[in-house]
């Protein structure tokens, strides 16, 4: 039984391995007059450092569980912030009553459903996870 | 860093340090038993947050026939000013452990309501650090009115949050007058041009402090300081790797002291400027600033310009940390007034336990350079933050 269990744990660690090199977007609502992000625009909306999303208004973020893989190579790949890093920068902003930390979905699909009713919202999913209801700004490898 | 002439006495000091450590640990505790709520939930309009700092250390060596600080003979290092946090020879928690709640309430998108009390190892009472309401005009616009913190350095606004710096504590030769907060309002508006991030505000106001816990460095008595008029901007500019921030004040500072017969008023002018670099691994962090007073009636007047530079470099979990600041007054007129002068070289050790909590070791070779304050001393200090 505990052989088997190490199996089923490897196994799942492997899983989590590859999904944590698996494609990154960005996305917003179809519906969103953004039309596309580089990655410093990216990290200064993330970062807090920047409040436009260009071509578009003031956007609502939306980050992934704090423990998640998707989140931490989105700031690894973005910002090449791990995830301390980004909360040491928000804290500053969040204590300092500059700005409100973003919104967390617990996956890809909730991130997906929050984007579809909020035309401001700008997240990031699985690269396999994007579908009509949302438009890429950003893919990150 | 004395705000009136050095005809002072430094008689005994009645203890005022009755610290709520009971609040503190009350916080301490809470923060263990709500899972991140740092995090905003998806639908809630309405989050509480907080932060813990507990910080101990002590003088590890140190002149024993220093000018002694607060009444009591030195070995002895002051790491807040504003607060009064002094460490002596003997481990202590009490100089810079604190705890604070924050609540946020956005009743509508434009509209937000924040307040935030703080509590302190120096002082009994808890604080109301932050008490605002701000408004959206546009995506480039917030009007903030209330009660918050005066922008005066890069790291003002948080200062409390242990979690945000690499340091134990933000560099006291910069960070320490007898006034933080203001009652008043400002204006700030963001913008980004291609990469580049604008961020600018006015602010305006005043603040009075009965028995401010900065006076009690030098005299027990009953005192109160007020700053009047107090006006000033800051613009922040981030490109990038780099930031830049650069900030102007000025305001009228009155400081009374009735038993000592003191009723002394200074007109304050204060600017200054920061630059950092975040590069992927290494990091700088500077500043430089002045602050001057006039005491136009007394007829002098002095100038104290700080600066400090640290750099690091983040190796996943662990951040070393090295920096020097120093703070070096000049008088008009020394017989009015004796300048203090300070430097100041830190090393750090931080550990990020997990996103939201790290644990920090720290050494500081503090030099008393006018050697009337204080004295010489090394001190270590270990401190554990967290947000939540």
């Amino acid at each position: 039984m505990k052989k088997f269990i190490f199996i089923i744990t490897t196994l799942a660690g492997l899983g989590f391995s590859q999904l944590a090199t698996a494609q990154i977007a960005v996305v917003v609502s179809a519906k969103s007059p953004a039309t596309g992000l580089n990655k410093e625009q990216t990290a200064a909306l993330f970062l807090g450092k920047s409040t436009q999303l260009p071509g578009a208004g003031a956007p609502v973020l939306v980050d992934q569980g704090e423990a998640s893989d998707v989140r931490k190579n989105f700031y690894g790949k973005v910002a090449d912030k791990t995830p301390a890093q980004v909360k040491a920068i928000w804290a500053r902003l969040v204590f300092s009553g500059k700005s409100s930390p973003p919104k967390e979905a617990p996956n890809s699909a909730e991130v997906k459903k929050l984007i579809a009713g909020n035309p401001d919202a700008v997240g990031y999913i699985e690269k396999s996870a994007v579908d009509s209801s949302v438009k890429v700004l950003l893919e990150i490898d | 860093m004395m705000l009136v002439r050095s005809r002072l006495t430094r008689s005994c000091l009645t203890s005022r340090f009755t610290p709520l450590f009971g609040s503190l640990l009350g916080l301490f505790a809470l923060s263990g038993f709500t899972p991140s709520a740092f995090a905003q939930d998806a639908s809630s309009d309405f989050k509480v947050t907080g932060f813990v700092s507990v910080v101990g250390g002590k003088v590890i060596s140190g002149d024993a026939n220093g000018v002694p600080i607060a009444s009591e003979k030195c070995p002895c290092y002051t790491a807040d000013w504003g607060n009064a946090g002094i460490y002596r020879d003997n481990f202590s928690l009490k100089p810079e452990s604190r705890a604070g709640i924050q609540l946020n309430y956005k009743p509508t998108a434009d509209l937000s309501l924040v307040g935030q009390v703080v509590v302190r190892g120096t002082d009994s009472t808890p604080n109301i650090q932050w008490a605002y309401g701000g408004y959206k005009f546009n995506k480039n616009f917030e009007l903030q009115v209330g009660r918050k913190r005066i922008p005066l350095y890069y790291y003002s606004d948080f200062q409390d949050i242990g979690l945000s710096y690499p340091w134990v504590s933000t560099p006291p030769e910069l960070y320490g007058w007898e006034v933080t907060n203001y009652n008043g309002a400002s204006l700030r508006y963001n913008n980004s041009f291609g990469d580049m991030n604008v961020s600018a505000s006015l602010f305006g106001g005043s603040e009075t402090v009965k028995d401010p816990l900065y006076l009690t460095l030098y005299y027990p008595n009953k005192s109160e300081v007020s700053w009047k008029s107090i006006v000033g901007g800051d613009l922040e500019i981030s490109q990038g790797a780099l930031t830049m921030r650069g900030v102007y004040m000025t305001s009228t500072a009155r400081t009374k002291a009735p038993t000592l017969a003191i009723d002394d008023t200074a007109k304050l002018t204060a600017y200054g400027l920061a630059m950092n670099l975040d590069l992927d691994q290494w990091f700088i962090l500077s500043e430089v600033t002045q602050l001057e007073r006039k005491f136009n009636d007394a007829g002098y007047s002095y100038k104290a310009p700080a600066f400090t530079f640290g750099a690091g470099v983040h190796l996943g979990e662990w951040t070393p940390f090295l920096n020097y600041a120093q703070y070096k007054e000049s008088s008009s007129d020394e017989s009015k007034y004796a300048p203090q002068s300070f430097k100041r070289l830190s090393l750090t050790l931080k550990y990020d336990i997990d996103a939201s909590s790290a644990v920090k070791a720290q050494v500081d070779r503090h030099t008393d350079i006018t050697k009337n304050f204080g004295g010489n001393a090394t001190v270590f200090r270990l401190s554990y933050d967290r947000v939540f």
